[in-house]
């Protein structure tokens, strides 16, 4: 009888033991689980420094590739933002700014307008520029020529696609910004586009 | 006096009790606690770059794959070792490779040429072929890329091969500048 008594006791001790060990465990969950809904809430950029990290931009309308005399120009103005988490990318300047230091992929698609142009071939220059005027990468895109055949009875339509991804190390509020620039035929006939799509997202 | 004796036997193997409890709880939490600090939570990415023009036809002793990067911007996990140009995956898993290269104009004005790129596992299989168009005639240079996913082991490697196909009676083609870029997603 005491020796039963003995073991049960015992047992309780056992089964108490672990309860200890729940309830810290408990406890440091629980303050991780508050961090994280601090962290993903409300628009201070502050607050998405861990957070995932996106964007996707988009002009949809036709507009010339540079400033019409060859010159860069920024790519600004952006229609549509269809995505945005962390709130990192400015429509009206075309701005990226990244929110913490870490490793980002951006992507780039251009729809180039049909250019007639006899003479010669010619690139639609697209550069990454980091923050006032680094120059990190500059991508000299083809552009499709379109010389129409003596028997061409109607111009044809010659528009397509170029694009760029690039993997950057970029330190927190470094900005990325897109600038293009086309140098026009003899002819005075500029290079248009009739949309852009500018992406990114951090890796970690 | 017994009952005394016997409350203090029960304290002691209530409070025994617990300290094997506790201690054995304790051991499974650490060897849980193990496996948390595996490899499958590494960072893994590089960006190397070709910054020099170089002959993309010519080998200068390089075989036939794509070799003596001269800027490595990041290499995270340490995989990119620039003068062979060889990643070595450090840890399995699904990886993105983005390729840029910068061409300049060669030869065949009436006829368009390509260049293009084989990436090759652990040295001799051949995944996939890009064919890079360069365009004829065009003024200094013309961009090319591709962006490829792949499924990797750790320690498979993943080297480039070019080929620069030459024009008839033209002349050897130029790289003027290039970048190989990776990354683990999960």
């Amino acid at each position: 009888m005491n020796t039963l008594k003995i073991f049960l006791i015992g047992m309780i001790g056992y089964i108490l033991g672990p309860w200890n060990q729940l309830n810290t465990n408990y406890t440091a969950n629980k303050v991780a689980d508050n961090a994280e809904i601090v962290n993903r809430s409300g628009n201070n950029s502050e607050s998405f420094i861990d957070g995932p990290c996106s964007f996707s931009a988009t002009i949809d309308e036709h507009r010339i590739a540079g400033d019409g005399k060859g010159n860069e120009v920024f790519l600004s103005r952006f229609n549509t933002v269809s995505n945005n988490i962390g709130n990192s990318f400015k429509a009206y300047t075309g701005t990226f700014q990244a929110p913490a230091d870490g490793v980002y992929h951006i992507s780039g698609s251009f729809l180039i307008d049909t250019y007639r142009c006899h003479l010669r071939p010619i690139t639609f220059n697209v550069s990454v520029i980091k923050n006032e005027n680094e120059r990190i990468e500059s991508f000299h895109l083809p552009i499709i020529r379109y010389v129409p055949l003596p028997n061409d009875s109607y111009p044809r339509d010659y528009t397509h696609n170029r694009k760029f991804d690039l993997l950057l190390q970029l330190k927190a509020n470094d900005a990325i910004r897109l600038k293009i620039q086309t140098k026009q035929c003899v002819e005075n006939l500029p290079v248009y586009f009739s949309k852009v799509i500018f992406s990114g997202y951090k890796i970690y | 006096m017994r009952s005394n004796k016997l409350s203090i036997k029960l304290i002691l193997i209530i409070v025994f009790g617990t300290a094997l409890s506790t201690h054995a709880q304790k051991t499974i939490t650490d060897i849980s606690k193990s496996n948390v600090t595996d490899q499958t939570g590494m960072k893994v990415a590089f960006s190397a770059k070709i910054t020099q023009p170089r002959n993309g036809t010519t080998s200068y002793g390089d075989g036939n794959l794509l070799r003596r990067f001269e800027k490595v911007e990041f290499n995270d996990g340490k995989g990119f070792e620039p003068t062979t140009g060889v990643f070595t995956t450090p840890v399995s898993g699904y990886y993105c490779f983005i390729f840029n290269i910068n061409l300049s104009n060669y030869g065949c004005y009436n006829f368009p040429l390509y260049y293009s790129v084989t990436l090759v596992r652990n040295g001799s299989q051949e995944i996939e072929t890009f064919f890079l168009n360069v365009e004829p005639g065009s003024e200094g240079f013309t961009s090319q890329g591709f962006t490829f996913f792949t499924q990797l082991n750790a320690k498979q490697t993943i080297s480039i091969k070019p080929n620069a196909p030459l024009c008839p009676g033209g002349r050897d083609n130029i790289v003027n500048s290039l970048s190989f870029s990776g990354f683990k997603i999960y």
